[in-house]
C-alpha cells in the first residue's frame, strides 16, 4: 500500500532531492504540490510530472501525508494546518525559527493525532548508523568527546535573510549535528558556547562558527563534550557540496567517521576544476522511505517534532553565547500539552 | 660551532639526529642523569657522554646548550646555561609557567647569549608555505582554520608526560605548535575557549579541543589528541574569502614506508629533503653565527605558552579567557 503524499513549497534546496525520491519510491503515490510561489510550484510540478494544488488546503484534502520545504519562519504557517487537517508531516530542519511556533507544531501533532517528523537524514548514513552501534556497544570504551563538522557553501536566496531563515550558518547547520549527537549517544545538551562570525558571504549573515557543547547523559562519560563547525566555509573552488565529519574519541579507540567520503573525483579537462560526486547511500531516499513506512504502520519512525525542538534550542543557545562570548545554559522547554 | 646537548630522551634523540646532518655543528658532549642514554645519545653524534649539565660545561667548551629537559626543569637549565654565558636552544614549550618563561626573558634579554626555542612547526615546509599563501593574501581574508593534531603517547623519563605539573599535558606540549603557528600566521590571540580531561583521571590519555577568536576576528579550532591509538598525524585546513586550504599528513606523500614500525612512528618522516628538525637548528645556528633575528624569538614562545596557559585555566574553569597584558 502506498502513502499518497505531497510536498508543500519549492523554497528549500533540498526540495527537488525529496520530489524526485517521492516520485521513484513505491511506497509514495506522489499526488502533487503546493507553493505559495505558483510560478515556482507549477513548474516543479510540471517538472516531477505531479499536479500543482494552488492551495495547501486543497492538497491538504487530498494526501495522508506531506514533506514541508518552505523557508524556516514559515514552518509553522504551514505545518499546523497539515497536521490539524489530519496530514502527517515531515518538516524540513530546522524545526522552526522560533521555540513557540516549534511548541505550536508539537502541540498540534498531538491534539490531532498526526504525525509530526522532523528531517535529519543524516542519521540514517550507513556509516553514521554503525558508528552508532559502535559507540554504544562499547567498540571505544567510554565516550570522551566529539569533534563535528557540517561545512558547506554560502547558499543563496532567502537563506541569507535572517528573518526568513531565523539565522545563517549556525541555523541551518548545527542541528544536523546535534541531533547525531543526541541520537547516537542518547545525550542531552547542556550548555554551548560558540564563537559566531561572517566572513564568506555578502551582508553580514553568520557564516562562520565553532561551537562548543557540554554533553550529560547517555552513552558519555561525565564531562563529555563535544564541538560543532557549521561554517559555510566552502566555495565555488571546492570539489563537492561540503561535508558532514565526525571524529569520536573514546578511552580504548578513536572512531573517525566521514560518511561522504565515498567520491568519485572527477578531473575535467573543460572547466579544470576538480569535482567529487558521491556514490554511497541516498540519505534521503532511506529518511523519507523510513517517514512513510512508519505512517503506514501508524508507528512514527525517524526523528521526532521534541527532535526537533531540542535542536533548535541549541541553536539559539549558541546564538546567546556569540552575542555574550559566555557559554549558555540550554533551557529545555516542555511542549505545552 | 660546537653544542653541548641536556636530556637525551626522546626529543634530544631526535635533535641530535637532526645534528649529525649539519656539518657546522660539531656535538661534543651529551648530559644525561641516566647513564645508558648519555652513552647511547653521544654515540649518535660521536660526542662524550656525561652524568649531568655542570659536568659537560666543565669539561668541554661549548657554545651553545641544547636542552630537551622534562618543561618542568627549563627554566633551572635555561639560568644556569645563561649564567655560564651559553646560547641556549631550548626545546618548546619555553617553560611549565609564564613566570618561569618571563625569568628566562629576561635572562635573555641582552645580545648575548641568546635563546632559540623549538617551534619546530614552523619550519615544516607545509606550513612555511600556509604563511607564505596568507602573508601573500592568495587566500583572502582568513575566517575559520582548523588544525588537529593527534600522537601516541610517549613514556618519557620517569613517565613525565603523564604527570601533569611538569608537562602540562597536551595543551603545552602538544598542541602549542599550533597555538604558535596559528599566533605567527594570524595574529594576536583574543579569547580562548578549551574543554579538555584535565581534572578527570585518566591515565595517559589527554584529548582537548580548543577555540581560539583572534584580534583579526578569524576563529580557530585546534584538536590535540595523547594517547592517539594510531599512528602520529596531523591536519591543517584554512578557510579564507578567496580560498580554502588543507594540509592532511595521512594522505600519501612522496615517499611512504609501509611496515610494523611505521604504525607506531611518533614524529612525521618527511620525504622533502628538508627535515624541520634540521632546518630549525640549522637556523638556530645560523643566527647565533651571524647575529641575525630568529624566525622564532623567545617573546613568541612565552607568548605561545600564555596561550597553551589560557586554554587550561579555560578548561579548568570552564570559561573564556581573553588575553590581556601583552608583553
Amino acid at each position: 500500500m502506498s502513502v499518497r503524499v505531497g510536498l508543500v513549497s519549492f523554497a528549500h534546496v533540498h526540495s527537488p532531492a525529496y520530489a524526485a525520491v517521492l516520485r521513484d519510491l513505491d511506497a509514495a503515490d506522489f499526488v502533487g504540490i503546493t507553493d505559495e510561489d505558483t510560478g515556482r510550484g507549477a513548474e516543479a510540478a510540471e517538472l516531477f510530472g505531479v499536479r500543482f494544488f494552488d492551495s495547501a488546503g486543497s492538497l491538504f484534502d487530498e494526501v495522508d501525508a506531506v514533506v514541508v520545504c518552505s523557508e524556516n519562519k514559515n514552518h509553522a504557517r504551514d505545518v499546523i494546518p497539515a497536521l490539524q487537517g489530519g496530514v502527517h508531516v515531515l518538516c524540513e530542519k530546522p524545526i522552526s525559527t522560533t521555540i513557540e511556533d516549534a511548541r505550536a507544531m508539537i502541540e498540534a501533532s498531538e491534539t490531532s493525532g498526526s504525525q509530526l517528523r522532523t528531517a535529519f537524514p543524516v542519521r540514517y548514513l550507513p556509516s553514521i548508523v554503525r558508528a552508532r552501534e559502535l559507540v554504544r556497544g562499547g567498540a571505544l570504551g567510554r565516550i570522551l568527546a566529539l569533534n563535528g563538522t557540517n561545512h558547506g557553501q554560502i547558499p543563496g536566496g532567502w537563506f541569507l535573510d535572517p528573518e526568513l531563515a531565523g539565522g545563517g550558518a549556525v541555523m541551518d547547520h548545527t542541528v544536523h549535528l546535534a541531533d547525531v549527537l543526541r541520537w547516537m549517544l542518547d545525550v542531552d545538551v547542556k550548555s554551548v558556547y560558540a564563537e559566531i562570525d561572517s566572513f564568506f558571504g555578502e551582508g553580514g549573515t553568520d557564516d562562520a562558527a565553532i561551537l562548543t557543547l557540554e554533553l550529560e547523559g547517555g552513552f558519555v562519560a561525565d564531562g563529555a563534550f563535544a564541538t560543532i563547525d557549521p561554517s559555510w566555509s566552502r566555495g565555488d573552488g571546492y570539489p563537492t557540496w561540503g561535508d558532514v565529519t565526525l571524529r569520536i574519541a573514546g578511552t580504548s579507540g578513536v572512531l573517525d567517521v566521514d560518511p561522504f567520503a565515498q567520491p568519485l573525483r572527477t578531473f575535467d579537462h573543460e572547466t579544470g576544476t576538480p569535482s567529487w560526486s558521491y556514490v554511497g547511500e541516498d540519505m534521503n531516499a532511506l529518511m523519507l522511505a523510513d517517514f512513510l513506512r512508519g505512517v503506514t504502520e501508524g508507528k512514527p519512525s525517524g526523528a521526532s517534532g521534541l527532535d526537533g525542538l531540542r535542536t533548535l534550542e541549541v541553536v539559539l543557545a549558541a546564538y546567546r553565547s556569540g552575542e555574550e562570548n559566555e557559554p549558555q545554559v540550554v533551557e529545555r522547554t516542555e511542549p505545552r500539552s | 660551532m660546537r653544542v653541548g646537548l641536556v636530556g637525551a630522551g626522546f626529543m634530544g634523540g631526535v635533535h641530535l639526529n637532526a645534528y649529525a646532518a649539519i656539518p657546522e655543528v660539531e656535538v661534543v658532549g651529551v648530559a644525561d642523569a641516566r647513564t645508558e642514554a648519555a652513552v647511547a645519545g653521544a654515540e649518535l653524534v660521536g660526542a662524550r657522554p656525561y652524568a649531568s649539565f655542570e659536568e659537560l660545561v666543565a669539561a668541554e667548551d661549548v657554545e651553545v646548550v641544547d636542552v630537551c629537559l622534562p618543561t618542568a626543569f627549563h627554566r633551572d637549565l635555561a639560568l644556569r646555561a645563561a649564567d655560564e654565558g651559553k646560547h641556549v636552544i631550548l626545546e618548546k614549550p619555553i617553560a611549565r609557567t609564564i613566570e618561569d618563561a618571563q625569568e628566562i626573558l629576561e635572562v635573555f634579554s641582552g645580545d648575548r647569549p641568546r635563546l632559540f626555542v623549538g617551534h619546530v612547526v614552523r619550519f615544516f615546509p607545509e606550513y612555511l608555505g600556509i604563511k607564505e599563501k596568507i602573508d601573500a593574501g592568495d587566500l583572502g581574508t582568513v575566517g575559520v582554520v582548523r588544525t588537529s593534531r593527534r600522537s601516541p603517547f610517549l613514556l618519557g623519563w620517569n613517565d613525565w608526560y603523564a604527570d601533569w605539573r611538569v608537562s602540562g599535558g597536551v595543551l603545552l606540549d602538544l598542541v602549542i605548535h599550533d597555538f604558535d603557528f596559528l599566533r605567527w600566521a594570524l595574529g594576536e590571540v583574543e579569547r580562548v575557549y578549551a574543554r579538555g580531561m584535565l581534572g578527570r583521571e585518566y591515565n595517559r590519555l589527554d584529548y582537548v579541543l580548543v577555540t581560539l577568536r583572534f584580534e583579526s576576528g578569524a576563529i580557530a579550532h585546534v584538536e590535540g589528541h595523547w594517547g592517539y591509538p594510531g599512528p602520529f598525524n596531523y591536519s591543517i585546513e584554512v578557510a579564507g574569502t578567496s580560498a580554502l586550504l588543507t594540509v592532511d599528513s595521512t594522505e600519501p606523500s612522496s615517499l611512504e614506508l609501509i611496515s610494523e614500525a611505521s604504525a607506531h612512528s611518533e614524529v612525521p618522516d618527511l620525504a622533502s629533503g628538508k627535515s624541520p628538525y634540521v632546518e630549525e637548528l640549522r637556523h638556530f645556528v645560523h643566527c647565533i653565527a651571524t647575529g641575525e633575528e630568529s624566525l622564532v624569538r623567545p617573546h613568541d614562545a612565552s607568548e605561545a605558552l600564555r596561550i597553551s596557559l589560557a586554554a587550561t585555566e579555560s578548561v579548568l574553569t570552564g570559561k573564556p579567557v581573553t588575553l590581556g597584558g601583552r608583553t
